[in-house]
């Protein structure tokens, strides 16, 4: 930063001197005017003078003696500031402010020994001087008032030229993409276009397939017409062998005549046949003739039949006469009636006891779905939200905030820089005493407590 | 049968106590802003060793039934005798 202050120091002196014969006009002072050490304009000689700029200053004591609250006033057109504005390098000095204009002009008389008054007149060179260095201390405050904008000014570039570095890295990256793309052998449209190609190959290869198919000698084609050919010539051989006299066809049409022949034939074994059964028939009706005739064998044993009948039904005449009703004595043993009577009641108490259950089914029925399960959740779930139905459950809830697993209670003390850890698990015996004390203690509560919530009198 | 005609008149006294009941003013038990805090959660297991209050809860269910079936029990019984008076 020194750097920077001392080259911006070089620069504005620089133009100081250059820009001098320019700005000199535009100064308000005049030859004859005081000027004191202190800020103040024509206090001495030059009454109009201190008035003029004390009504535009308002109050230039204030802004020699504290430049801060000089700033803070707004000091409106400045004769120095507008005529500064006449020329072109007071178009850049009026941009800064009159409270700055004053403040450098302070800054400037304040290299002099402070207290010290003098006239311009008579001291060019200390005019010339001062001027120099109002003018050092006016660029510099320039300087110092364009430094943000310059400072933001070359960030915004930065980033700009981050921006475009990044952007032609994108470039540069997408250069890469197309190369892997179109210019790898093994990129995505060369795959492709070699796929094309293999495509188009194979199409001439299949147009030379036609060529072997159709228009070779030993081509497909013409293999299976010449077969074709050979077939339709079979079958004219064919057809030929089938209408010959020597053909298979017309022997075998001999040979069905000649069975034709041979059936209708006298002697042919199938009328022989039929003549075996006309015969059987024939003696069929002999046969039947011989068993319906009075002589029949058939008509004998029937006979003899009959006559074996008749002498056993004498025989059984005989016999009946002899035959009366057996006298039986039965007796039965009072335990088997009682056993008998035992399991007869036993019937009926279950026919009865059937009918009687069937009966109350019928009229009373089943009393299981009495009380509607909904109903009864809804009239649950409407307690327990019902205020002041609602307080037990919120005190279950409330004390079932204070559940959790047992557990015995471990303590650790440290105790002169030892810890002493206590475990209470050995005293289980006395925690399980007292565990079941509390369910005594409060169930004999609970009994104690229960007459005050039974809301309905005890009829006596 | 007079199952049936039991049925009927317990579930329309179910709904008439239901239609009563949402005549009240309701409380959402579960959204009480109630918790432990964590160093009383962590003393819980010392406690519920010496208290069961897990068995204490579930013997208060048992005694609120029970009080609950004695109301109900003897507000028929009254109402049956009114009838007979």
């Amino acid at each position: 930063m020194p750097y920077r202050k001392l080259i911006s120091f070089c620069l504005a002196l620089l133009l100081c001197f250059s820009c001098y014969p320019v700005i000199k006009p535009s100064y308000a002072f005049a030859d004859d005017s005081e000027v004191s050490l202190d800020g103040r304009f024509g206090e001495a000689s030059n009454a109009d003078a201190q008035e003029q700029h004390e009504a535009d200053s308002g109050g230039g004591e204030a802004v020699a003696q504290d430049p801060a609250a000089a700033e803070a006033q707004e000091v409106e057109a400045s004769p120095s500031s507008q005529e500064l504005a006449t020329s072109d390098y007071g178009i850049s000095l009026a941009t800064v402010s009159d409270s700055q204009f004053n403040y450098a002009l302070y800054g400037m008389l304040s290299q002099f020994s402070g207290g010290v008054s003098f006239s311009v007149a008579g001291h060019t060179l200390w005019y010339k001087v001062g001027s120099v260095v109002y003018c050092v201390a006016a660029l510099y405050q320039l300087i110092n008032s364009y430094l943000p904008d310059i400072r933001a000014y070359t960030s915004d570039t930065a980033s700009r030229l981050s921006t475009a570095l990044t952007r032609l890295s994108n470039i540069y990256d997408n250069t890469n993409l197309l190369s892997v793309v179109f210019g790898n052998d093994n990129s995505v449209f060369n795959t492709r276009f070699v796929r094309l190609l293999v495509a188009a190959e194979n199409t001439a290869k299949y147009s030379n397939n036609l060529s072997e198919v159709f228009f070779n000698t030993n081509s497909v084609f013409n293999t299976r017409f010449v077969r074709l050919l050979v077939a339709a010539e079979g079958t004219n051989s064919n057809l030929a062998s089938f209408i010959s006299e020597n053909a298979g066809w017309y022997v075998r049409q001999g040979l069905i005549l000649g069975a034709i022949e041979s059936f209708t034939s006298e002697n042919a074994g199938w009328y022989t046949r039929l003549g075996r059964i006309t015969g059987a028939v024939e003696n069929l009706d002999s046969s039947i003739s011989a068993f319906t005739s009075e002589n029949a064998s058939w008509y004998t044993r029937f006979a003899r039949l009959l006559n074996a009948s008749e002498g056993i039904y004498s025989l059984l005449s005989s016999y009946l006469p002899n035959l009366s009703a057996p006298e039986v004595s039965v007796s039965f043993d009072d335990n088997d009636l009682g056993a008998i009577l035992g399991a007869i009641d036993g019937v009926k108490d279950a026919i009865m006891l059937n009918a009687a259950v069937n009966f109350v089914d019928t009229v009373v029925g089943d009393f299981s779905g009495v009380v509607d399960a909904v109903q009864a959740s809804t009239l649950e779930s409407t307690m327990q939200s019902a205020f002041p139905f609602c307080i037990p459950a919120i005190v279950k809830q409330l004390l079932g905030l204070l559940q959790s697993e047992p557990m015995p209670p471990t303590f650790d003390f440290q105790i002169g820089g030892e810890v002493m850890h206590v475990d209470a698990s050995q005293m289980q015996g006395f925690a399980d005493i007292v565990s079941w004390a509390c369910r005594f203690m409060f169930v004999i509560g609970l009994l104690f407590a229960s007459r005050r919530f039974i809301f309905w009198e005890v009829a006596r | 049968m007079i199952s049936g005609i039991i049925s009927f008149l317990t579930g329309g006294a179910l709904n008439l106590l239901i239609l009563l009941l949402g005549l009240l003013p309701t409380v959402d038990v579960s959204a009480l802003p109630i918790a432990v805090p964590e160093p009383v959660s962590a003393a819980l297991g010392a406690l519920n060793w010496f208290v069961p209050i897990g068995d204490l809860i579930a013997i208060l269910n048992w005694w609120v039934v029970l009080i609950i079936a004695a109301n109900v029990f003897l507000f028929v019984k009254r109402l049956l005798d009114s009838v007979r008076k």
